[in-house]
């Protein structure tokens, strides 16, 4: 009879976590769709679309990514977005949220066994962010924080290990995980640059300047290449390396409207821009866990027993909270804590960017309590969570529900969804205003001319009674590029305003004027 | 072989008349010249008396008399005559004494004097006008102007040297042994003259050719040889060694290589005729296809060469990865080679070929001085060149200890390093043999970390190639960039090949070996002038492997262009001459070789192929951005959407990771340094593209051709540095 030796139980931790935090994620996920919030984020919805635009449409094709958003995401999402129930269900970009969420708790785990740190801290910081209600909810839409969460984290982790055996392969690795971070949010840009500083630094300081430009070149030019892909993707696409820096869309066209409509608090203003940050992380976060994994953090570096190394490496995880201060204070973010700035939550989520970082230093934290209070102080913890996600509305659904990054489009949506489906034409509408719209109608993307449909928007917003049976724009806002572009065309008295809500108006070629409608239009590509 | 005589062949049908008077007069020359002398007669079963009268003069002189054997014809009994001689100097005269058997006397000064073939011309003839004019059109027709021979070739007397015979392969038909023979000893490169004498009337006896049947063989014959393929023949050794002097003749030309690889895996032939023929083949489909559908061709060219670089993007990944996740060097420990017992350690052989760098002898005595391990069991083999009287003179007059030899290669072609390793191997007394250049600093333990080396691993590891890398690395841009590139090959790309236990390209030097072993690979091919790449390549296709020991051997990198221009089109040559070597039977290559066929097509033809587009593919990119209106269109025409997207995929993907691994490859070596330098890299790449290019040309207009690459530009700052400094790096 053949016997097989029993695998250590140490050995089965991780898988195990794995598959719990995958159970999870799924649960979370299917919560969340259920209850119909996966797709509340205006944002969620025009990620999806994006990664649509790539494979269906009037000019499908990888050009659709681009602008200001990053493009890792979008591009990950290619392999299943062509399906209509992954792409109107949100799967297709909550998937990777999923896959990163399970990945950035095993990076947790693994991150503080790598220090020293005892399993029952270890799972105690792993239930902290897992527990956490806002990573739930962001895990469970087609949102981008958490796979910045997963690529930060792991980069701070190969960084460790960097730290602490000097091994080329983790500081490539480190590298590596950067670079991928740098093409899901600006926050890995930071982080480049950052960690880059912490090698540079470090290896000069218990080395040699040589050693240390080196390696920091090494590091650099593999972290910071997808940021030079980034400037190239924009230089060939719009002919403008910084086009998602200073073009229309861009955050810093946002924070002007912003700044001169003087809602811009924080820009100058350092001692703002902390606090409003570190309220969104106590929101995100809560406050409990915020304290003790500021407590863990402070016992982590004055803590002598640890080499240089380590104290230092962990020094990485404080990038996403250093970013966010500074591009508050320099006014290159916004972010309203309602009561404190602004009327809204609006990317209050932000704060979620610190959970990983916290969750391995209040893990810390309790590794190094005495043992007579490591049990109780663990319960705590895990209560104090366990009792914010069941009594707690997370922040970032506030947001999303209510906060400026929501914006109520069903009544245009419903109305393109009525009225569109089984009549021939095409829908002039701008993507950047009214993406959401475009979502939520469930028709094919190959029915609108948006931004990215080249010739077909420089044409439709010439003569648009030529090509677009609908028009969907916000009359008079000058914001909505539809409107901007054809309000003194000759063709929109051709038009008749079918209906007329408060966040869109739709406009219908009026039937005498449809045959001027190119047949290739009114056939061909329907 | 006795040398010191002359065997006669006298081929007979009945030829019972004339034969006495032949050997009579035969005996009186060869008693004239002093030379011992054997007279065979094959008789091709004579219905007269012929053999009784052979036998009866086998009383009185030399004679030997053997009744044929094989097929009719005379040739058959040449070469069975022949296969009977025992001295070295072989002649055959017909018997019916219209040849006066007196010219051998003049015949045999001509091969005294050097000639290898001496025929008999027939300017006077004795014969009917007929005869004499149908023997003249035919030399003039098929031995002059088809073959370029001003010789009579169909002289029933010829005299030569046996090794003449010996390299060649015949299968005469009756009447066609003469020109066959001319023909070979004339293409392997043997000195072939003639002597003047008169065609007489046949005494007695009748005449065995028929006019009209025996021309028409002999004149197709003349026909086969000259379209026939000319392969190259073996020159056998000397035979005090088995490699000793032998070599290869081929094309007119002897080239003496001391050793016995095999022509059909040597690059004295660049191309096998199958090659040219493809070769061809796609340039006239090419052009033909530019003609017809212009579009369609580059699109399909390009989509062809898309796919290749596509597929090397990842072959590179993966080899990189395996390279830094599992180092496959062999480590040795510190105390093992401190505590070595040097008693018991064997013979270790160094050959250090030198041609024209006597300004870096000093420097490389002081390194094998500075080696560890007990000089009394050192045998280092200086290897000079007879025409290179300047590294001589320093040789001779500087003084060298007792474990230095100097060993002088005599003069031949090829010209080559690996032909003076080759006659060096001869001499080597070690057990072990490792090959440095002359300007090489080795790591001070290396021969100790090798010799621990092959104990520890199994029999199929036939070579230990240590890293090698610069130390004048920062003389000039140049040299850092070209570390840089050492530091990737040596340190990731080398170890990486390793790894997935595929064909290795050994580096020039610092390659050792058990030296039974290197015999049994019949040492270097002499022809091929990256040498090291080819035996790296063979030993992996006969089944062994290769391993990297973690010790460096620092050599000087080239600091001028012109100069690293030569050396790097050298090698690139080097490389485009193994890969033809080795795909002279694909099938077989790929059925023997598996998915290696595949990496070697990658490792050795791609890498050149790279270097070859590379420059059009920088100019499209560029021409894309640059001049975007004009050219963008058609640009975009020639890559369809996939083709698009993979050949996007790998000038951005593709050229970042090379660029990316020099760094990785100057970390590894710890050239922190060098790190900034590898921006630059493509003007790096620009200049090794040309390389490529007079690579190419030189490929096909003298292919063994070795571009001398100089050294001792960087003696001065050496001298300055102390060994320690040089070897810092080495740890024991």
């Amino acid at each position: 009879m053949k016997h097989s030796l029993p695998i250590p139980l140490h050995n089965m931790r991780l898988p195990l976590l794995i598959a719990v935090l995958t159970a999870v994620s799924v649960i979370s996920f299917i919560y969340y769709g259920s209850s119909g919030l996966a797709l509340v984020y205006n944002d969620a919805r025009s990620h999806l679309n994006i990664g649509r635009r790539v494979v269906e449409g009037l000019t499908p094709g990888l050009p659709q990514i681009g602008s200001v958003w990053l493009p890792l995401t979008h591009f990950l999402m290619i392999g299943t977005i062509w399906n209509d129930f992954m792409w109107h269900s949100g799967l297709a970009g909550a998937i990777q949220s999923m896959i990163a969420f399970v990945a950035t708790g095993g990076i947790i785990y693994l991150y503080l066994r790598e220090i020293g740190v005892g399993v029952l801290s270890r799972l105690v910081a792993v239930s902290l962010f897992v527990l956490n209600v806002n990573v739930l909810y962001l895990q469970s839409t087609a949102m981008t924080e958490l796979m910045l969460l997963l690529t930060m984290t792991m980069g701070a982790y190969r960084l460790l290990r960097w730290f602490k055996s000097d091994s080329l392969i983790y500081l490539i690795g480190a590298a590596f995980w950067v670079m991928l971070s740098t093409l899901v949010r600006y926050d890995g840009w930071f982080l480049c640059v950052f960690s880059t500083t912490l090698v540079f630094g470090y290896t000069w300081w218990v080395k040699n300047y040589r050693e240390g430009e080196g390696k920091a070149i090494l590091f650099f030019t593999l972290a910071g290449f997808g940021i030079f892909l980034w400037l190239l993707w924009n230089w060939l696409i719009f002919k403008d390396p910084l086009y998602f820096a200073f073009g229309p869309y861009s955050a810093h066209t946002q924070q002007s409207q912003l700044e001169s409509a003087g809602i811009l608090a924080t820009k100058h203003n350092l001692w703002f821009s902390i606090k409003v940050y570190v309220y969104a992380m106590a929101y995100n976060i809560g406050v409990v866990p915020l304290v003790a994994g500021a407590v863990g953090a402070l016992l982590l570096w004055f803590n002598k027993r640890f080499s240089p190394a380590i104290r230092i490496a962990s020094v990485s995880l404080l990038a996403p909270l250093l970013f966010n201060i500074i591009a508050l204070f320099l006014g290159h973010s916004v972010l309203f804590i309602e009561g404190l700035s602004g009327q809204s939550w609006f990317n209050v989520r932000y704060g979620i960017m610190m959970m990983p970082s916290i969750a391995i230093f209040v893990g810390y934290g309790l590794h190094v309590l005495p043992r007579v209070i490591k049990m109780p102080a663990a319960a705590g913890v895990i209560t104090v969570a366990l009792f914010a996600l069941l009594y707690q509305e997370g922040v970032t659904i506030l947001d999303a529900k209510y906060g400026s990054s929501q914006k109520n489009v069903s009544q245009v949506s419903a109305w393109l969804h009525a009225h569109v489906p089984d009549q021939e034409g095409l829908v002039l509408i701008s993507a950047a205003s009214h993406d959401a719209i475009i979502f939520s109608s469930g028709l094919p993307m190959k029915r609108f001319i948006h931004e990215g449909t080249g010739d077909w928007w420089r044409q439709a917003t010439q003569t648009p009674d030529h090509w677009a049976r609908w028009i969907v724009m916000r009359t008079y806002s000058e914001e909505d590029s539809t409107y901007r572009l054809i309000k003194d065309t000759p063709g929109l008295q051709y038009y008749t305003k079918v209906q007329a809500y408060p966040f869109a108006d739709v406009y219908e070629l009026k039937p005498q004027y449809l045959p001027r409608m190119s047949q290739k239009i009114a056939q061909g590509v329907q | 072989m006795n040398t010191q005589g002359v065997s006669i062949v006298i081929p007979t049908l009945n030829e019972a008349g004339s034969l006495a008077e032949l050997c009579e007069r035969l005996e009186v020359t060869f008693s004239h010249t002093g030379m011992r002398h054997e007279l065979i007669v094959i008789d091709d079963h004579s219905d007269d008396d012929t053999v009784e009268v052979a036998e009866q003069l086998a009383q009185q002189y030399p004679v030997r008399v053997y009744l044929k054997e094989g097929t009719p014809g005379k040739a058959q009994s040449l070469l069975e005559g022949f296969a009977r001689t025992k001295y070295g100097i072989v002649g055959f005269i017909d018997a019916d004494l219209q040849y006066p058997p007196e010219a051998f006397g003049e015949m045999f000064d001509a091969i005294v004097a050097g000639y290898d073939v001496v025929t008999a011309n027939r300017v006077t003839h004795e014969e009917p006008a007929v005869r004499v004019l149908m023997s003249k059109l035919f030399t003039y027709f098929f031995v002059r102007l088809l073959h370029g021979l001003p010789f009579d070739a169909q002289a029933g007397m010829k005299l030569f040297r046996k090794d003449v015979l010996q390299e060649m392969t015949l299968a005469p038909t009756p009447w066609t042994f003469d020109l066959a023979f001319l023909v070979k000893a004339h293409a392997n490169g043997r000195y072939l003259t003639s002597v003047d004498i008169t065609f007489h009337t046949r005494k007695a006896g009748k005449s065995k050719v028929k006019l009209l049947s025996s021309s028409l063989e002999i004149m197709k014959e003349a026909v086969r040889l000259r379209f026939a393929r000319r392969r190259p023949a073996t020159i056998n050794a000397l035979g005090d060694h088995p490699t000793l002097g032998a070599g290869i003749a081929y094309r007119q030309k002897r080239f003496i290589t001391h050793t016995t690889l095999p022509h059909h895996v040597s690059a004295v032939e660049t191309f096998a005729p199958w090659q040219k023929i493809g070769l061809a083949l796609g340039v006239a489909i090419m052009a033909l296809g530019l003609v017809v559908n212009p579009l369609g061709t580059v699109m399909i060219a390009v989509a062809g060469i898309t796919l290749v670089y596509f597929l090397d993007v990842f072959f590179n990944l993966y080899l990189v990865k395996k390279s830094l996740t599992s180092p496959p060097e062999i480590q040795i420990p510190t105390s093992v080679l401190e505590n070595m017992d040097e008693a018991s350690l064997p013979i270790y052989s160094i050959l250090c070929p030198l041609y024209k760098e006597a300004k870096v002898l000093p420097g490389f005595l002081k390194a094998i001085e500075a080696l560890e391990w007990p000089k009394k069991k050192l045998d280092v083999i200086l290897l000079l060149e007879e025409d290179d009287e300047e590294t001589l003179a320093v040789a001779q007059g500087h003084p060298l200890p007792s474990y230095v030899t100097l060993l002088i290669v005599p003069h031949s072609e090829p010209k080559t390093k690996p032909k003076a390793c080759n006659y060096g191997l001869i001499y080597a007394r070690g057990e072990y043999v490792v090959i440095y250049d002359a300007e090489d600093v080795p790591d001070p333990w290396q021969l100790k970390k090798a010799y621990y080396a092959f104990g520890h691993v199994g029999p199929e590891v036939r070579c230990l190639q240590a890293k090698l890398n610069y130390f004048n690395h920062d003389q000039n841009l140049l040299t850092r960039l070209f570390t840089a590139e050492y530091s990737l090959w040596f340190d990731v790309m080398l170890t990486g090949m390793q790894t997935i236990n595929t064909t290795i390209p050994l580096g020039g030097t610092s390659n050792h070996f058990r030296t039974a072993d290197l015999m049994s690979l019949e040492g270097w091919d002499a022809f091929n002038v990256t040498e090291d790449c080819d035996l790296g390549t063979r030993l992996f296709r006969w089944g062994y492997k290769t391993a990297v020991i973690d010790s460096v051997t620092l050599e000087e990198a080239n600091s001028r262009l012109k100069n690293w221009i030569r050396q790097r089109s050298r090698w690139l040559k080097g490389y485009l001459q193994t890969y033809f070597v080795h795909m002279r039977h694909p099938w077989q290559f790929v059925r023997e070789n598996g998915w290696h066929a595949l990496a070697f097509q990658f490792i050795v033809g791609g890498k050149v192929l790279f270097i070859l587009i590379n420059p059009i593919m920088w100019l499209m990119t560029i021409g894309y951005f640059v001049a975007y209106s004009w050219l963008a269109e058609t640009i975009e025409l020639l890559f369809p959407t996939v083709i698009f997207a993979m050949a996007a995929f790998s000038l951005i993907f593709g050229n970042f990771l090379q660029f990316y691994y020099y760094m990785i490859g100057c970390a590894k070596r710890q050239q922190w340094h060098l790190m900034k330098y590898v921006y630059l890299l493509p003007v790096y790449w620009l200049i090794t593209s040309v390389a490529g290019y007079v690579a190419v040309y030189q490929l096909l207009r003298k292919p063994h051709y070795w571009e001398k690459t100089h050294h001792g530009l960087y003696v001065e700052p050496l001298q300055a540095q102390t060994h320690e400094t040089l070897t810092a790096h080495s740890t024991p």
